[in-house]
């Protein structure tokens, strides 16, 4: 199947910051988070898929097509939502619909409707007026009134409340009821693609640690618990970052099979969260 | 792109409502100055709006946000220099609107109506102005062009002001007399004609410039 | 059919779906040819990734308990009646070890296991 995004060997250099060359692959039909503390370069790499960003080598392909020569048709596909709000806080959702709308070819008037009636957005109300999470609902209603093929999403739910980050998810899953759509979506609140990401692409100082199906993630994985006379040398080298205090040690490793036969018994060894392994990864690099 | 010239006049529906007082305002207490009130009023105001539009660019992050959608960066540039003529159109109807309605109520005030000359100097102005000023909003953004945009501000003024009195001062200089001897046999259409030139090759000079400086800008 | 996820469990997600549609199947709730939602719908539904019920889906493709239609979507595998009949014996099976080997654990004797097993038996 042709994959929905591709991104190869991205690099941009800043002062004190680049992106190494990064390289991952999205199908189509399903969600992709992407994870990485802050300053890791998600929105980086999001800017750069948007050509907001002027790369230093590699390829960026979206729908198939390279985002740069074909920037204005892969736009016209994409639906985007931001952090921060970014459309213009003076104007009304209608006035501001008005001047977004005729932008691209596949506007639907009628969706627009249907969204704003369902997210229970009012028309006349200036964007500034708006609540945090209803700035991100009006986002997602220009974002599915042109019927996108791909949602990119950075930092949508920080700030938000639980109740409308969960909202959120729904509308995802049932965007990807159309199995022809992706939606690919930061966070580093990672509790959120704990149930719906089908995919996980961990960032961390501007390099990939992995991109994988996060059942994949999560079933390998092990979080082990213990006392420390259990530690030799064998045993300190299967984790990926180790903690240790004064009772006993806690720490990730990549195999929790392994893990399980080697200390069967002796430690207790649980499924990690999302949350865990961002967290050991990024110590433990 | 007629769009995006449409949300510059949305963002600032109050500010376009303020020029009406703005206008007024240079009408009453640059009285003295007689023609160069139409200019001088029509570019400042102008201007402002220009800046005011780019002002709340920035403030809400709109590179980010135009940039994402199915727009070239081509578009946005020609957008905001088109602008600048359709503020100079707003601006001149307000000032006609101004003068009929002196007249009609017979204030106080000497009105000067609209001449084909005061518009071309307005029009020089304010594309010499926005001419400068946008290659440098393009490349560093907002912020970092606010200095400029003051710099040019007074400059227009003072340097207006002090040319037309260096001129008046050193009217019997010989190539100062042969340039106003020049400009005296030149008709209204010829100064006209001139300064519209002027005006173009300045505009062209300095839209490339934004173009070049905003393509190859990290948003 | 009623699926319900535990994400306190140590069973992967996929598993618990597996276990629950074979249950609903050798149970009789669900039937020969009778159609299961389409895998995006039962991964909106219970709010969990496509990637974890198609994972459930093919495993029990694989077990012969569904087929897929491409196209159609799945259906529950006309059973081989011996064999389902086999299936479910399996079951029966396995619990009474169960129950055994905790009885084994009380040191119960198989006399007193038969009782008990008796007196569930006509009680149902």
């Amino acid at each position: 199947m042709e994959p929905i995004l591709e991104v190869k060997k991205l690099r941009k250099n800043f002062k004190g910051f680049a992106l190494k060359d990064i390289s991952f692959t999205m199908e189509k039909g399903y969600i992709m988070g992407f994870i990485g503390p802050n300053g890791s370069g998600k929105s980086t790499t999001i800017k750069l898929i948007l050509n907001l960003l002027r790369k230093d080598g590699g390829d960026i392909k979206v729908f198939g097509l390279d985002n740069v020569k074909h920037e204005i048709e892969i736009k016209n596909r994409i639906g985007f939502v931001f952090d921060e709000n970014h459309y213009y806080e003076e104007l009304t959702l209608a006035e501001m619909k008005k001047v977004v709308a005729p932008l691209y070819k596949n506007w639907d008037d009628r969706a627009f409707a249907r969204y704003m009636a369902d997210f229970n957005l009012p028309p006349h109300k200036k964007i500034k007026d708006l609540s945090k999470g209803m700035k991100m609902k009006y986002s997602l209603t220009v974002a599915l009134s042109h019927h996108a093929d791909l949602l990119i999403m950075d930092e949508p739910t920080s700030g938000l409340d639980p109740v409308v980050r969960s909202e959120l998810l729904e509308i995802l899953t049932d965007i990807i009821q159309d199995e022809n759509k992706g939606v690919f979506l930061s966070t580093h609140i990672t509790s959120d693609l704990e149930k719906i990401a089908d995919y996980i692409t961990f960032i961390n100082d501007g390099q990939i640690i992995f991109s994988t199906s996060k059942d994949v993630l999560l079933d390998q994985h092990g979080l082990v618990k213990g006392g420390k006379d259990l530690l030799d040398q064998d045993i300190r080298k299967s984790f990926v970052y180790l903690k240790e205090n004064e009772f006993g040690f806690e720490g990730l490793v990549k195999n929790r099979q392994q893990a399980k036969s080697l200390l069967a018994g002796q430690a207790l060894i649980e499924k990690p969260t999302l949350e865990d392994i961002m967290l050991y990864y990024t110590r433990g690099l | 792109m007629y769009h995006l010239i449409l949300k510059d006049i949305l963002v600032q529906k109050i500010m376009i409502m303020l020029s009406f007082v703005y206008i007024v305002f240079f009408y009453v207490v640059m009285q003295g100055a007689g023609l160069i009130i139409l200019p001088m009023a029509i570019t400042a105001v102008t201007y402002m709006l220009v800046i005011t539009a780019c002002a709340y660019d920035e403030k809400n992050k709109a590179d980010v946000m135009l940039n994402s959608l199915p727009l070239k960066r081509l578009h946005i540039v020609l957008a905001k220099y088109l602008s600048v003529f359709i503020y100079l159109v707003i601006c001149t109807v307000i000032y006609m609107v101004i003068t009929i309605l002196i007249s009609l109520t017979g204030l106080p005030v000497k009105v000067y109506p609209v001449s084909l000359a005061g518009l071309a100097g307005g029009l020089f102005a304010v594309s010499l102005t926005t001419g400068i000023y946008f290659p440098f909003y393009f490349k560093f953004g907002y912020i970092k062009s606010k200095f400029l945009n003051l710099i040019l501000f007074f400059t227009l003024y003072f340097g207006l002001t002090s040319s037309i009195s260096f001129f008046y001062m050193n009217r019997d200089v010989a190539w100062v007399k042969n340039l106003s001897s020049f400009f005296q046999r030149l008709s209204d259409i010829q100064i006209f004609a001139f300064l519209v030139l002027l005006t173009m090759i300045i505009l062209t000079v300095s839209f490339a410039l934004s173009l070049k400086a905003y393509q190859s800008r990290d948003l | 059919m009623k699926i319900i996820i535990s994400n306190a469990s140590n069973q992967p997600i996929y598993e618990q779906i597996v276990s629950q549609i074979k249950a609903s199947i050798l149970n009789g709730e669900l039937l020969d040819a009778n159609p299961l939602p389409s895998i995006r719908n039962l991964a909106k539904e219970l709010q969990i990734s496509v990637i974890t019920t198609k994972r459930a889906y093919d495993e029990l493709e694989r077990e012969g308990f569904i087929v897929t239609v491409p196209g159609k979507g799945s259906y529950v595998a006309t059973q081989n009646k011996e064999l389902l009949h086999e299936k479910r014996l399996k079951i029966v099976e396995e619990k009474l070890a169960e129950a055994v080997s905790a009885a084994k654990f009380i040191q119960l004797s198989l006399e007193q296991l038969q009782e008990m097993l008796s007196l569930f038996y006509e009680e149902e």
